[in-house]
């Protein structure tokens, strides 16, 4: 079988470590080094605040990420770059061990699947505590497929340390796999976990912060944003490669034949994938599982008898081009992500106003906000208000809203121009644009348009 | 005997062609230009790669100036072919679209196994309203892809011949690059072995190989052509990011009075019927294919992802294919009851319902066809002597590759909305700009875009429902050229 003997397994790490460093040296040189998406900037942002405030006992209990944001605060800035990179070597050798376990046969072609997978790449490229997560998850999987149950489920337990919610989702996977497999002790102790890890999670949101509830509404599902979405080639930065997904496709239905339990595989993964739609931090998690099955998609094409060579080696070819589009894709945009130079530079100019300043701006932006020193309005738990006044038409409503919240600042962004504003001069944009005494435009490049708000008071002439 | 009639039959098959062949050139050569907007799109594209040897990615005039995504064998194979002459611009989308008939006379007669029947079918297929209307006297990509499309569902069903099998190779490389619909053949070929499991038959290796080549190779060539699209705009790309009150018009749904208009009686009966012949009575894997065509077109229109004209042209040329089933069914069937005018009446009776239903709306459709542009097209050549070569012009959306292409010069937008800047906003400020009553308002925006001339046709004026702009007269901002046709703005 292609790549399976053991010389391979350094060139294979060569060139994941090859294809993890060039995001990062892309956005080194095109984007003057500014960190890839705003997952990057909040936990730049959590490890100050860890750093310089503390918290609390119920605080540290309930805060998800503790150890990823411990373990950023030893050295910020050098480890939100690094220490994802390193994750995501430790991840790709743990797939290659867990591989050679299960099937030894797939273990260089799975490898090297994975490797050239857009979330793979995406994933070990920002600062998130998934990647930590994801790599003690892989290795609680790989001591529990060593037969050593106890200690895998530490690991995973650990796992629940960067990520509750990664941890409840894979110890829901591994509660199956126990009782699939007839570990009755083990099924009983994660099921017990899982309820009082569920509950916990709920009285926390009832009681502790209902305020998360206010926040914005999950993202509407349609079809179309669905497959915009998971797949990569379709726009989504998390989505997993087209080709890789028709190529597991197949994997699973030749593995799964009998039966028809191929369904039974495909809904699985249907229903993964549609929790991935509000969830984006499974797609990298479940292009691991990808990557497996379609190595075993692609078996037939290097061992199986085809009746025409000519369509085999046409399939073939197109394969590989289809396979490696979607890795050179990846570094052709990597170098316009947000955040951009030009975004960067609005923040920058926001930076040195005063701190706790409360800015108008998309939920999107919140994190840069934050890291920024302002505070997103947004995240002030006002969203109908928030609603209102990006419709706004009217400045008496307009500035009694503004000034009920204290939003000194204004950022509009492209994106948020676009969305809500059709590009037009409408709603809160008109306003914005219209009353000079009231908006004053501090700021403006290509991308990103900066107001204050600062009201002309008229004098009262008996006070004169 | 035998001889006799294979004779008699070229002789049919020849004539019919002939006779489709000069019916469309005639209607073509009346004028000296072509009878849509979209024609001058291709038109551009094709001179760029005759004059300066390269494919137009940066069109500098649609748009002032933008990218422009469109799959590049249609403008190449003109180009290669026509030398930019005007003559063989016309001449060769009529060949193509005429060599048509044979392609499906060869499909309906191994549907039906009656030559005479395929020879109706093929004649069916030629000859229905809403294909003249979209490919006559027009440089349409559908006039090469159409033929392509049916020449590769016929080889995968005889890949078993060596032949057949390139020709498929071969169709298969160049069917993506011709246009998107290409995904089309994608959906086809799902439902067909859906449609084949279901029916019990199953697919040769070699077939099943073949498919998981081609699809493969179309989905890649798409993602390719459509890569900066699709990270623009998701998915939704299929709808070519057309403007949502123009995509209810393009993407509409059909109601069976519009079958009946656009496609004719005849290919709607006896297409239905041949349908249910092929795939309930006689099980072959050939009408299985063109029944998960039809299966295809009309999912795709249901769920308006295929523009509703293409997909009434494509259910056309299928219920066409199908109609060759009944003629031979009706034509056995009375040859059964040994009484032999029957057959001739049947025959007669026929060809008048296809005069009457499908040659006579065909010829209306084709005389009507070429009233559009010819009216406007001194109109643009005012426009490239008397104006500048920077301008930026605006007419209405159906003009404005006209002004691009014939007058030489910007336009505001265009129907290619695909990676357009902002077309919403643009839609909108056009329609403002000749709507308004107020100068300052037509003014600023005229500033917005640098808008130097306005076109003012009897289309846009019928459209808007207008006698002439509102705030023309007695304004020194305000130029009037050609009675009012144009406006040169000089403030």
């Amino acid at each position: 079988m292609l790549l399976t003997a053991r010389k391979y397994f350094f060139v294979l790490l060569f060139f994941c470590i090859l294809f993890l460093y060039l995001p990062l040296f892309i956005r080194e040189n095109y984007t003057s080094g500014l960190l890839l998406s705003s997952e990057s900037y909040k936990s730049l942002f959590l490890v100050e605040e860890l750093r310089n405030q503390g918290l609390s006992f119920n605080e540290l209990l309930l805060f998800d990420g503790l150890a990823w944001y411990t373990l950023l605060s030893f050295s910020p800035l050098f480890l939100v770059t690094y220490l994802p990179f390193l994750f995501g070597i430790l991840c790709f050798i743990l797939f290659y061990l867990l591989i050679d376990l299960l099937r030894p046969e797939l273990r260089g072609l799975a490898s090297s699947l994975l490797i050239i997978s857009p979330p793979f790449l995406y994933l070990f490229s920002i600062a998130s505590k998934y990647t930590g997560a994801l790599f003690f998850v892989l290795l609680g999987f790989y001591f529990i497929f060593k037969n050593k149950h106890s200690l895998g489920i530490f690991f995973i337990f650990i796992s629940g340390f960067f990520s509750l919610f990664s941890f409840f989702i894979v110890s829901l996977v591994l509660l199956i796999y126990f009782y699939k497999n007839k570990h009755l002790k083990f099924s009983l102790f994660l099921l017990l976990f899982i309820f009082f890890l569920f509950g916990s999670f709920l009285v926390y949101l009832l009681f502790l912060d209902s305020s998360l509830f206010n926040l914005r509404s999950p993202p509407l599902f349609s079809l179309v944003s669905f497959f915009s979405l998971i797949f990569f080639e379709f726009g989504g930065y998390y989505g997993l490669s087209f080709f890789m997904f028709l190529l597991c496709l197949a994997g699973i239905y030749l593995t799964h034949k009998e039966k028809y339990v191929y369904l039974l595989y495909f809904f699985v993964f249907a229903f993964f994938l549609f929790l991935g739609f509000y969830f984006h931090f499974l797609l990298p998690y479940l292009a691991f599982l990808f990557a497996y099955y379609a190595a075993l998609g692609l078996r037939p094409l290097f061992s199986g008898v085809w009746k025409s060579e000519l369509f085999k080696y046409l399939t073939t070819i197109t394969l590989i081009c289809g396979l490696l589009f979607s890795l050179i894709v990846f570094y052709k945009i990597v170098g316009n992500l947000e955040p951009t130079p030009s975004f960067f530079e609005s923040l920058t100019f926001l930076k040195n106003k005063p701190e706790h300043s409360v800015v108008f701006a998309d939920s999107r932006v919140s994190s840069y906000l934050k890291y920024s020193g302002k505070i997103g309005f947004i995240n002030t738990l006002s969203f109908p208000d928030w609603e209102i006044l990006l419709e706004a038409t009217n400045i008496t409503l307009a500035t009694s809203l503004i000034e009920k919240n204290n939003i000194t600042y204004f950022l509009i962004d492209k994106n948020l121009k676009e969305r809500s504003f059709h590009n037009k001069d409408e709603k809160l944009f008109f306003l914005l644009h219209h009353s000079p005494d009231k908006f004053v435009r501090i700021f403006n490049n290509s991308v990103v348009d900066l107001w204050e708000y600062k009201p002309l008071r008229e004098e009262n002439p008996l006070t004169k | 005997m035998f001889k006799n009639r294979i004779k008699g039959l070229h002789f049919l098959l020849v004539f019919c062609f002939l006779f489709i062949f000069g019916f469309r050139l005639y209607f073509s050569f009346q004028t000296t230009h072509f009878n849509t907007d979209e024609a001058y799109f291709h038109l551009r594209h094709i001179t760029s790669l005759v004059d300066e040897q390269k494919l137009l990615s940066y069109d500098p005039l649609s748009y002032g100036g933008r990218y422009v995504l469109y799959p590049p064998f249609f403008h190449i194979f003109m180009a290669l072919f026509s030398f930019g002459s005007l003559f063989l611009l016309k001449f060769l989308p009529e060949l193509l679209i005429s060599l048509n008939f044979f392609v499906i006379y060869l499909i309906a007669k191994e549907i039906s196994g009656n030559s005479y029947g395929a020879v109706f079918s093929a004649l069916l297929a030629s000859f229905y309203p809403l294909l003249f209307s979209e490919t006559l006297n027009n440089l349409s990509v559908y006039t090469l892809f159409l033929p392509v499309l049916l020449l590769l569902f016929y080889s995968l069903l005889k890949l078993e011949e060596n032949f057949y099998l390139w020709i498929f190779v071969v169709l298969s490389f160049l069917l993506p690059f011709i246009h998107p619909s290409a995904l089309l053949f994608v959906f086809t070929v799902l439902i067909y072995f859906v449609l084949l499991a279901g029916g019990a038959l199953t697919p040769t290796k070699l077939k099943k190989e073949a498919v998981v080549f081609s699809l493969l190779f179309i989905i890649f060539i798409e993602l390719l052509i459509y890569k900066k699209a699709f990270f623009e705009y998701g998915v939704s790309v299929v709808w070519y990011n057309v403007p949502s009150n123009i995509i209810s018009d393009l993407f509409k749904t059909f109601s069976p009075l519009d079958l009946l208009i656009n496609l004719g009686i005849l290919p709607l009966i006896l297409g239905s019927f041949g349908i249910y012949l092929n795939f309930f009575r006689e099980k072959k894997k050939i009408a299985y294919m063109f029944a998960a065509f039809a299966i295809a077109i009309l999912l795709l229109l249901f769920f308006r992802l295929l523009t509703f004209s293409l997909g009434l042209m494509f259910l056309g040329i299928v219920l066409s294919i199908f109609s060759a089933s009944s003629f031979s069914f009706i034509y056995d069937y009375l040859g059964k009851l040994r009484i032999n005018f029957l057959r001739k009446l049947f025959f007669v009776f026929l060809i008048l319902i296809f005069i009457f239903s499908a040659f006579l709306p065909s010829y209306t459709s084709a005389t009507k066809s070429n009233v559009v542009v010819s009216s406007k097209i001194p109109e643009f050549n005012w426009l490239e002597k008397n104006t500048d070569a920077d301008d930026l012009v605006l007419g209405n959306l159906e003009e404005g590759n006209l002004i691009a292409t014939l007058g030489k010069r910007k336009n505001v937008f265009d129907s290619s909305f695909l990676l357009a800047p902002d077309p919403v906003s643009r839609i909108n400020d056009v329609d403002t700009i000749y709507t308004t009553v107020s100068e300052a308002v037509a003014l600023q925006l005229l500033k917005k875009y640098d808008i130097k001339v306005i076109y003012v046709s009897y289309d846009t004026l019928a459209r808007y429902n207008l006698t002439t702009l509102n705030y023309v007269t007695g304004s020194s901002c305000f130029i009037s050229f050609r009675e009012g046709k144009y406006y040169v703005v000089n403030c």
